[in-house]
């Protein structure tokens, strides 16, 4: 027997609306950090409302546990979706306003020594690497948390993390000793 | 497939890996604390807007 004919559909709705009210208010903040820093602030505010919309629609499908990194999973689709679509436009129109990378990624950090060297180095880097050191540093997510979000195993995780902090380290290397020379 | 090989946990790579990660910590360039809350009234928005049913959102806006 279905659990709606048990409880009755409108127990069963007011149940998944409290459920969902809980996880909005639980992961607003989060999600629209991590939107942030990945994109600009008016694009950022569309991915957090596409995101939980997703999350409300496929309710059923969010793990239990693991809801802040399915939210991210999704988030992270939402925004790939929205890159894509505005380099299209940028192709077709050349003064349209585009989802823009935020202040950190815009490329204007100038490099005057190692340390300065941290931040373009991680926006030089591809989008896999940079995300998932992003995931480890910024959004303080363990590699089971990284392996939900990302559809792979905690092992894999930690393989593709160590891979991309070396890239990391090399990128900065490099970065560094072009100004030190 | 190479990536299902043992690997250090995180635990195990602290200390001899994480500067790096914890240099980028310390650039971290988003502080939730400085975000609007859920409690905020765009927030409250949003809410609203996801768990209004379609058919009542379209016939609100005809």
């Amino acid at each position: 027997m279905d659990i709606a004919e048990v409880m009755g559909v409108e127990a069963v709705q007011g149940r998944d609306r409290d459920w969902f009210i809980n996880l909005y208010h639980d992961n607003y903040r989060i999600l629209l950090a991590y939107a942030r820093r990945r994109v600009d602030e008016q694009t950022a505010d569309e991915v957090v409302a596409d995101t939980l919309l997703v999350a409300w629609r496929r309710r059923d499908e969010v793990p239990e546990g693991y809801e802040r990194a399915w939210l991210f999973g999704v988030a992270r689709n939402t925004i790939l979706t929205a890159v894509r679509s505005a380099r299209r436009l940028n192709r077709l129109r050349s003064r349209i306003r585009s989802t823009t990378l935020p202040a950190w990624a815009d490329g204007r950090l100038e490099v005057t020594d190692r340390a300065s060297a941290l931040l373009p180095a991680l926006r030089s880097l591809r989008e896999a690497d940079r995300e998932i050191l992003m995931l480890v540093a910024w959004e303080e997510m363990s590699h089971a948390e990284i392996g939900e979000a990302m559809g792979i195993t905690p092992n894999a995780v930690a393989i593709r993390v160590h891979r991309a902090r070396k890239r990391l380290e090399d990128r900065m290397t490099a970065l560094s000793s072009q100004f030190e020379a | 497939m190479a990536e299902d090989r043992p690997v250090p946990s995180d635990e195990d790579a602290a200390g001899t890996e994480d500067d790096v990660i914890d240099e980028l910590r310390r650039c971290n360039p988003v502080d939730p604390a400085d975000l609007p809350s859920s409690r905020s009234n765009e927030a409250a928005r949003t809410l609203e807007r996801i768990l209004t049913p379609d058919d009542e959102s379209e016939s609100g806006e005809s």
